[in-house]
């Protein structure tokens, strides 16, 4: 960790105006910040401590839940309304990291995680920064290419072809599922910008996503809708171990269902994009159709038609769609699942 | 390290003189090795100020104009001090207030091993910035019973979870065993230990256990929780031989 200079403001103005996420860089709870400055992969001069200036609170509205930035992942996942409301977002946080993790890590800085390549933490692999992005000597190839390389945590979708990083957080996929809002404060004030049009794909030269996000520009809240599909909404996350790992593959999925045809769906996905990624293909042969097992696998097909899956990570095209059908069949057959029905899924077990 | 210089160290450690028990040997042993420790501590080179001293004796005046004063109520004793912004809650109770309890495993919030309370929450404190919970109290394993007096050393009364631990057999090289407690005292006061099994599991994954004593540890966790009757797991195991 480089020495820095750490400043608390005393507004979320007075924050905005110190800020420029690169050199001078707002931390909150610090989980995923703290990590990697001591890689030495985050240099920041200076630190602004943006935790106790953005609201935390939990505001349940009508046809939307609107949480605080700096809201912990714990606060939110045990709000009865999150519960209730929109269950997927509740699951996505209990099958998140650990505990501890929760009780630090804030909403604003979970939709901001940086990958988990170690091509992006590791100094000394090639593929950290935009200037070596797959621009190699040998016409792009990257270290996936290579045998013996790790491809679990590089992008399927939205990678233009090429070998870029793999978007690693849960919550966002529910968030892009569901259609969020963030509300951001900026140097010229505040503006809307809707989760889906938040993440930018990597560019020519980039190895993972940027946001819109502009210097000085903060999340202040963010708004959940919690429409009917929502209700019975589920977060199946396949990983290599039961609990605390990042997903393969994960799918945030609601459904309606009336009479047997599906009125209303939303589809996100994790563990695959190179940005949380929304299903809007997914979601258009969903709805009007019978909830049939037919539908689901034409659903899921259409969700991955675009995949590219670099070498050594064909394996997630098939098991994204066997874990999309998976899910819609789970919403369909069981309902919403208790916590206790969630973890033993995940563990694969049960017990007393 | 050689007969001599154990005997020197421990002329000079907390315990010095004293009848020397297992934990204040320990800390004598160490304290000499402190310096390199402190140096890694804080994530760079050589040069890193220790409690607000210099190692080496120099310091640019740039570096200790960065420091920030925070103060913490750490098991129940308030605290005031001068630090580099960089320094971890874990590097601040081991290497500057030498409270070696709470242990450094991976230092990446991987294992869990540095789990204390921050205002009655478990949080990771190899994660955690000092200079960003000012004003907050903090709980160690050393002040579970709240009884954490330096002079008593291993004489603390214990806390039911820790008993609950000792009773099980819940640990083998005992390196994760103060992050797991201050997990599991945690998760009971949650409410997670009371439901299944599969539930406390999974509230207490963010614990790592190298020498996998988990279903001790399940079983602690759930007996401190008066879910389960105190009792050895072991006890019901048949021996074949």
């Amino acid at each position: 960790m480089i020495p820095l200079t750490y400043r608390e403001p005393g507004s979320i103005y007075h924050a905005s105006g110190a800020i420029d996420h690169d050199i001078a860089m707002a931390i909150a709870g610090g989980t995923t910040m703290v990590d990697l400055m001591k890689l030495n992969v985050l240099t920041p001069s200076r630190l602004v401590h943006v935790r106790d200036i953005l609201p935390s609170q939990i505001d349940v509205q009508e046809d939307r839940i609107v949480a605080g930035a700096a809201t912990t992942m714990a606060d939110l996942a045990d709000h009865p309304a999150v519960a209730k409301r929109i269950p997927v977002v509740r699951q996505t946080m209990l099958l998140a990291a650990t505990p501890q993790i929760r009780n630090m890590a804030t909403l604003g800085g979970n939709i901001m995680q940086r990958t988990r390549s170690a091509y992006f933490r590791h100094l000394d692999m090639f593929a950290r920064g935009p200037e070596a992005s797959g621009s190699g000597s040998n016409g792009g190839n990257h270290p996936g290419q290579h045998d013996g390389v790790d491809g679990s945590q590089l992008a399927v979708l939205g990678n233009g072809g090429r070998l870029v990083a793999m978007y690693p957080g849960d919550f966002a996929v529910s968030l892009m599922a569901a259609g969020a809002t963030l509300n951001l404060v900026g140097r010229d004030g505040r503006r809307e910008v809707p989760i889906r049009d938040f993440y930018r794909l990597p560019g020519e030269e980039a190895f993972q996503y940027s946001t819109v996000l502009e210097p000085g520009d903060l999340i202040e809240s963010i708004e959940i809708p919690t429409p009917k599909s929502m209700a019975s909404s589920y977060y199946l996350k396949v990983r290599e171990r039961s609990s605390y790992a990042f997903a393969l593959v994960s799918v945030a999925a609601g459904l309606e269902i009336v009479d047997n045809k599906i009125s209303g769906a939303n589809l996100g996905l994790g563990g695959l994009g190179s940005v949380p990624w929304h299903s809007a293909e997914g979601e258009r042969v969903l709805v009007g159709k019978p909830a049939s097992d037919e539908t689901f696998q034409s659903a899921a097909e259409a969700a991955l038609a675009d995949a590219s899956p670099p070498p050594g990570a064909e394996y997630k095209v098939p098991l994204a769609k066997r874990a999309i059908v998976r899910a819609l069949r789970t919403i369909r057959d069981r309902g919403v699942m208790s916590d206790r029905e969630l973890f033993e899924t995940q563990h694969g077990r049960t017990s007393s | 390290m050689s007969q001599q210089s154990l005997g020197r160290e421990g002329a000079h450690g907390p315990g010095g003189g004293k009848s020397l028990g297992r934990r204040s040997f320990l800390k004598g042993v160490t304290a000499g090795s402190a310096a390199t420790g402190v140096a890694a501590g804080a994530g760079n080179a050589a040069a890193e100020p220790v409690n607000g001293q210099p190692v080496d004796g120099q310091r640019a005046a740039e570096d200790s104009a960065r420091d920030v004063e925070v103060s913490l109520t750490i098991n129940g004793q308030s605290v005031t001090m001068t630090i580099d912004p960089r320094v971890t809650l874990v590097d601040l109770l081991r290497e500057h207030r030498r409270m070696t309890g709470t242990k450094k495993g991976c230092d990446h919030g991987s294992c869990g091993a540095c789990t204390v309370h921050v205002d009655g929450r478990r949080v990771l404190s190899c994660l955690t910035l000092v200079a960003t919970i000012n004003g907050a109290a903090v709980t160690t394993i050393e002040g579970l019973t709240g009884d954490a007096g330096p002079e008593s050393g291993d004489q603390q009364p214990l806390h039911p979870m820790q008993e609950a631990f000792l009773r099980c057999d819940a640990y083998q090289c005992g390196y994760c065993t103060p992050g797991q407690i201050m997990s599991a005292v945690a998760c009971v006061a949650e409410g997670h230990a009371e439901e299944s099994r599969e539930e406390t599991r999974e509230w207490m994954s963010g614990n790592l256990c190298r020498c996998s004593a988990y279903p001790n540890i399940t079983a602690a966790v759930r007996q401190a929780a008066a879910v389960d009757p105190p009792s050895d797991p072991a006890a019901d195991v048949e021996v074949l031989s």
